[in-house]
């Protein structure tokens, strides 16, 4: 802090020492004793006698004990001040500065340069002065105070603010230049300031007086400069420095969760360095470069505060740059001060006066700037790691011997060893399954068996995908967190939790968005991962992501399918913070782009006040947001107009570039930089699906290889499907390892190869495209690439529609053949056997209806295939829908039957002939039955008639039945409900009593038979329960039912309920899956309660009697 | 910052060497005053300065003290470039300690040339009898790259005044042919002190 500075070999008192008694300088200096030289001013105005100057040579004791003078006077040192007793009182005479001498023979002795004489007092104005020098202004105040109190200061301020405005108008455009050009400009900026300033006379007298004064008034003009203008050159630094500084950002928010012990920091410094961080985080607060170079100082000296309460052993707690360094990487990183390299660079090339503690301040940036190049570099997230597998070996060498199973298995987690994890976790049972086995019975508790119980281990079955260690982590959490992918699957496997928390609330998805491992990321969200959840402070795993500037990360969130409806874009943490708050606070760009497209709002306030737009470093990110909030319009007309171009005005290019202009034209200021930005991704990719998607139509199918990035070899060399390879060799289905990638050639991340899968705007993929081209070889291919046949675009349309509306039969039948599903509506309810009788054709139609396609399933409008065959009058495919059982008096929405859609004679026949048939047979009651549903009134008799058509014995009935009646909205029924319970009906109780009774009988459940396993993929059970009228016995019978079957009768399950208020079908519903809850795998409501929901309809109590007794019959029946 | 007839001398200087070694007990030893504890209040050894007056020549010594952890070891060249003196520290009864001296020295020659003045100090002498760094290798080897050997220990306090005298005798000296050289630079900031610091004589920092 010496400000005060000469040099002694000028001050007369120390040259008439050297001089004139140079004998008595030989011999204090030999013996190393140290001289007191009043100050230049002082000395120069008195005569020094000798005995002056001997009061000044201090030597030491003999005994080391204390000081005295060359005279015999005793002296202390105290406080850097030397004391001394002068006319019986203690005076104080401070030291400005220390200086070590070394005369001739290299004989070290110290100077102290001290305020005034040692023996005379010190004349009282003299030592005003001298306080005042010596503090520097501690606010700006001060600092203008220095510059402009004195007369004439007024018109040299306004002078300078002159001169200063037209500058910080210019910054504006500096953003755009080189660092080095905006560091000139201010530089000269600077000597200007100084010039005038010094033009002032009585500033010029002043600063003539010593180098110091110069030096005051330097720091003086630029504090006052860059006060001025900071604002605007500031953000010109700031935006020139944003992409380093977001880079910064994203290594420092990664390591946010950092611990002092990861960084070998000691616990002792704690205190210090919460102080010092409060202070470090107003750093932002200081305009000029000298301001935050203060605060620094100040954050270090905070530091350096010698700590309490430790047993006076203030040494051990020296601030050695060992220390300082990880403390002030430390701070950085929790500072959470998102502009770090523009404030080093402002703090170090803007700093122009260079005269204050100039070299402390760049040990000070130095140490700053060694800490912010570590974040960087990496190697401390590495560190991080090391040291915390470190600790667990060591925790585990602790308890060598014993080594706890469960820190054994957390280390393998984390080092991915999967052998020994699969090892640990592997068949949890089998011990103790073995042990039971060697019993004499399981129960048997004889001291054999006793002892072997004993020695089972525990300890071993201990370990689970369950188990949580000391932060509340499960295994998932610690594969998430150092990037185990390969854990994930095998984790999961084992019943591992999805979306566990620790104690903070983070799910092994936060804590993989926060270190950004992008294939964690996936595979979690392909496992159903939460992606909303909030932790304790309310940060989703997209706050998570975005904070650390994982771009690959919040990519893969929005993108993948599955969560896009769900993940809300807009939460709030505590703060008020929304993810956009975040990246524009970070300053990542392509993330802020990323989550505009994704209409991310950006009015959204925070706690502070703020949108993300207020929080923005910088102008890059400013614009982009203008840009933004200006024009949603033009935005959304560029996509629009872009799909336009894409899918139905490919031939002309021109719109595309009419659309763009007026985005890059409107803001004023020529934005060359947002141009690539507007041009995104997207862009490039949408032109790729069009280019494809034309060579589709085209059917060149060796230019759509290439647009695929297929090898010419590829169809013939891996005749096998790609699935096939895909699940033999890839570590898992979504795994990004280099392997793994280059086998997924199109894989969700790659940009550039496009996925065979890949859809444009309105989800239509190729395998659409080649379909509606009726290229059958395309179709081969694709499919072969691994094309998912069951795709949908956004009106539902599947290929097989495609196919089957260009009446093409070899395209149907192959799609068909490879599994893609035959009574899929597109959005008007059109199944492709609709579409083909659309169409007239016959093959498809047999093709179609080979592959079990309903016949009597109707469209939106209620229409059946038949309505359509015969309002197009194909006479084949009415022949061929009614050989199948299409029922000709079906009636559509409009109550018309196909009927009334004719009035061809043959097709009246027909259709004559069939419904007498049907009605004489009386074999298609299903049909019947559909029909009465939807007309029936709400009499019991009709619903008896209903239950009466199940005599008929036909399955299908059954099934018909029992699907509607599962498909019945529980809830929604239960509200029409009027009715109370009275559970003292004595017929209700005893149904309630036979029916728990059958409920708890599990030794029926043993029996269950699938009927149907012709498609495991899509089976879903229904089970009957197969009581006799007494039910003294008790069978349970399962049946399976293609879950496109149940979506068949689903609308006319609702019907039914419509038509009948049917409190009946709603118990028949709680009635069957009360009867076997087990089975049933839908069914989680204990059977109790469901008992007690059919208490509710009192009134429906002889119905309910009824269909017990109707299934009694079925079962009867059925057998 | 050197003006007034090239008698102002403002010079920075590093303190390299594995942790451990005594780096900064060296410089703490070398800046305190025994009468005067001004610097015993402010806790921190990692920047500290000294003002010298060697035969009226005034040398304003800035020590910027390193951290001697092998992680941070990248970070050097932030902390080295533009000292005038570096003062390599090694522990003299560690070799170790001793190779990673000839490292730093490598890579200081390889970057800064000879604009650097170094020291290499050989510290704990108070430990003679562990020593594993002999006496006549180190000395050679400090002759062969053309820096000056100490024999120190801060415990005792022995040679470290010598050593930062030679280095600032040292850094004015190339300060004056810079001088010659380039009569307007006479800012000499390129002295880099390396110190060898023995490891035991670290015990705390400040061990006085």
């Amino acid at each position: 802090m010496e400000k005060y500075d000469e040099d002694v070999y000028e001050n007369p008192f120390f040259t008439a020492l050297q001089n004139d008694y140079s004998q008595l300088y030989d011999e204090a200096t030999s013996l190393r004793c140290t001289l007191c030289i009043p100050q230049y001013s002082v000395a120069e105005k008195n005569r020094i006698t000798e005995d002056d100057l001997k009061d000044h040579i201090l030597t030491c004791e003999g005994d080391g004990s204390g000081l005295k003078t060359w005279s015999g006077k005793a002296v202390k040192i105290e406080d850097n001040c030397v004391v001394v007793v002068l006319d019986k009182k203690e005076t104080k005479v401070r030291i400005l500065f220390e200086e070590a001498f070394y005369n001739n023979n290299d004989e070290s002795y110290q100077v102290f340069c001290i305020e005034y004489f040692l023996n005379k007092p010190a004349p009282e104005s003299h030592k005003k002065e001298e306080v005042t020098q010596e503090t520097i202004p501690r606010s700006f105040e001060e600092w203008k105070a220095l510059l402009f109190n004195h007369h004439g200061g007024k018109r040299l301020q306004e002078t300078l603010d002159k001169q200063l405005e037209p500058f910080s108008k210019q910054y504006k455009n500096l953003a755009t230049e080189k660092f080095i050009v905006i560091v000139e400009v201010a530089s000269t900026q600077f000597t200007k300031a100084m010039q005038s300033v010094l033009k002032d006379s009585s500033v010029r007298r002043r600063v003539h007086e010593s180098k110091k004064e110069m030096d005051i008034l330097k720091s003086a003009v630029e504090m006052y400069m860059m006060v001025s203008i900071h604002r605007g050159l500031f953000q010109a630094v700031q935006t020139n420095l944003a992409a380093e500084d977001a880079e910064v950002n994203k290594s420092m928010r990664t390591l946010s969760d950092i611990k002092l012990d990861e960084l070998g920091i000691r616990q002792e410094f704690m205190y210090n360095i919460k102080q010092a961080k409060k202070e470090l985080q107003t750093l932002n607060k200081y305009g000029s470069p000298l301001g935050r170079l203060l605060c620094l100082k100040r954050v270090v000296s905070h530091l350096s505060t010698p700590i309490k309460n430790t047993n006076k052993k203030d040494q051990s707690l020296m601030l050695t740059t060992d220390e300082f360094l990880p403390i002030m990487i430390y701070l950085i990183i929790k500072s959470e001060i998102p502009n770090w390299m523009a404030n080093l660079r402002y703090m170090k090339e803007f700093h122009f006066s260079k005269a204050y503690n100039f070299d402390e301040f760049m040990f000070y940036l130095t140490t700053v700037e060694a800490a912010i190049e570590h974040i960087r570099s990496g190697s401390l997230q590495k560190e991080a790691i090391k040291s915390y597998s470190l600790k667990n070996k060591q925790a585990s060498h602790q308890s060598s011997g014993a080594t706890k199973s469960v820190d054994r298995f957390f280390s393998y987690v984390e080092g991915g060893d999967e052998a020994a994890v699969r090892l640990m976790l592997g068949k949890p049972n089998t011990p103790e399954e073995s042990i039971i086995l060697q019993m004499c019975h399981p129960l048997c508790s004889c001291s054999k068996c006793r002892t072997l119980l004993r020695q089972n281990p525990t300890e071993k079955t201990l370990v689970t995908a369950y188990t949580r260690d000391e932060h509340g982590y499960t295994a998932l959490h610690i594969a998430a967190l150092h990037g185990q992918a390969h854990l994930v699957d095998l984790l999961i496997q084992h019943g591992a939790v999805v979306n566990a928390s620790d104690y903070l609330g983070y799910t092994p998805l936060h804590l993989a968005c926060q270190k950004g491992y992008q294939n964690i990321v996936l595979l979690l969200i392909h496992f159903d991962a939460d992606c909303t959840q909030p932790d304790s402070v309310g940060n989703t795993p997209l706050h998570m992501c975005v904070d650390s500037g994982h771009e690959d990360c919040v990519k893969a969130l929005l993108f993948a399918d599955k969560v896009r409806t769900c993940i809300d874009m807009n939460a709030q943490n505590n703060r008020g913070d929304t993810p956009l708050h975040l990246a524009s606070k970070w300053g990542y760009e392509s993330i802020i782009q990323t989550l505009l497209d994704n209409n991310a709002r950006i009015d959204i306030k925070n706690r502070k006040k703020q949108t993300p737009c207020n929080v923005a470093q910088n102008a890059h990110i400013q614009k982009m947001f203008k840009q933004y909030d200006s024009m949603p319009l033009v935005m959304t007309g560029r996509q629009k107009s872009q799909s336009l171009k894409d899918y139905e005005v490919v031939s002309i290019p021109k719109p595309h570039k009419d659309s763009v202009e007026p985005v890059t034209a409107s803001p004023s200021s020529p934005s060359k930089l947002f141009t690539p930005v507007v041009a995104s991704l997207d862009q490039v990719r949408n032109h790729k699906i069009t280019l494809l998607f034309k060579a589709i139509e085209q059917g060149d199918i060796p230019l759509v290889m290439f647009h695929m990035k297929w090898n010419n070899t590829g169809p013939e060399s891996g005749p096998s499907s790609p699935e096939a390879v895909g699940d033999q060799e890839l570590c898992h289905p979504l795994c990004q390892c280099p392997k793994c990638s280059s086998l997924q050639q199109g894989s969700v991340s790659s940009e550039n190869s496009l996925n065979v899968n890949v859809a444009d705007d309105k989800l239509f993929r190729p395998l659409h495209k080649a379909c509606q081209a009726q290229n059958l070889d395309l179709v081969k291919l694709f499919i072969n690439k691994g094309a998912e046949v069951n795709v949908h675009t956004k009106k539902g349309i599947t290929p097989l529609h495609l196919a089957a509306i260009n009446q093409n039969t070899m395209i149907v039948l192959h799609l068909l053949k490879h599994g893609a599903k035959v009574n899929v509506r597109d959005s008007y309810g059109d199944t492709p056997l609709h579409l083909s009788c659309y169409k007239g054709c016959k093959d498809s139609v047999d093709c179609l209806l080979m592959y079990q396609a309903k016949v009597n399933i109707s469209n939106s409008i209620g229409n059946t295939p038949l309505h359509i065959a015969v309002k197009t009058s194909s006479e084949p495919v009415i022949v061929k829908l009614l050989a199948e059982g299409a029922y000709p008096l079906a009636k559509n929405k409009e109550g018309h039957t196909p009927f009334d859609y004719t009035k061809v004679p043959r097709i009246r026949d027909l259709l004559n002939t069939h419904i007498t048939k049907k009605e004489l047979s009386a074999t298609s009651p299903n049909i019947e039955a559909d029909k009465e549903i939807k007309a029936s009134p709400t009499t019991p008799d009709s619903i008896r008639n209903i239950f009466a058509s199940f005599e008929g014995r036909s399955r299908e009935n059954l099934l018909t039945l029992t699907s509607s009646i599962k498909c019945v909205d529980r809830r929604e029924s239960l509200k029409k409900t009027p009715e109370v319970n009275d559970r003292s009906n004595p017929d209700l109780r005893s149904i309630r009593h036979s029916l728990s009774i059958q409920n708890f009988d599990l030794s029926g459940l043993r029996h269950v038979e699938l009927l149907d396993k012709s498609e495991p993929l899509y089976i879903y059970r229904l089970a009957m329960n197969m009581a006799s009228d007494d039910s003294e016995t008790t069978r349970a019978q399962a049946f399976a039912e293609n879950s496109d079957a149940e979506d068949d009768v689903f609308e006319k399950t609702e019907s039914i309920e419509k038509d009948t208020k049917n409190q009946d079908s709603e118990l028949q519903d709680e009635h069957v899956s009360s009867k076997s809850p087990t089975i049933i795998t839908d069914s989680k409501k204990p059977a109790d309660s469901a008992v007690e929901e059919n208490n509710e309809s009192q009134s429906d109590n002889i119905i309910t009697n009824q269909i017990v007794n109707n299934n009694g019959d079925i079962n009867t029946n059925t057998e | 910052m050197a003006d007034s007839g090239g008698r102002n001398f403002s010079f920075k200087c590093v303190l390299l060497g594995e942790g451990c070694v005594g780096k900064t007990s060296l410089v703490l030893r070398y800046v305190e005053n025994k009468f005067n504890d001004k610097h015993i209040t402010t806790l921190q050894a990692s920047f500290l300065t000294k003002k010298l007056n060697i035969g009226g020549k005034r040398v304003n010594l800035s020590i910027w003290d390193t951290a001697g952890q092998e992680r941070f070891h990248a970070l050097g060249p932030i902390y080295y470039r533009d000292s005038n003196g570096a003062i390599l520290v090694y522990d003299i009864t560690d070799e170790d300690s001793f190779q990673k001296v000839k490292n730093w020295v490598k890579e200081l020659r390889k970057m800064l040339g000879n604009d650097i003045c170094l020291c290499i100090a050989g510290n704990k002498i108070d430990l003679e009898k562990e020593r594993h760094v002999s006496v006549a290798d180190a000395e050679a080897y400090a002759a062969s790259v053309g820096a000056k050997h100490f024999h120190t220990s801060a415990k005792l306090n022995k040679g470290i005044e010598e050593m930062f005298l030679d280095l600032s005798k040292g850094m004015i000296e190339k300060a004056g042919q810079d001088n010659n050289r380039n009569q307007k630079d006479s800012t000499n900031r390129k002295s880099v002190v390396v110190v060898d610091d023995d490891p035991s004589a670290q015990q705390k920092t400040g061990c006085c």
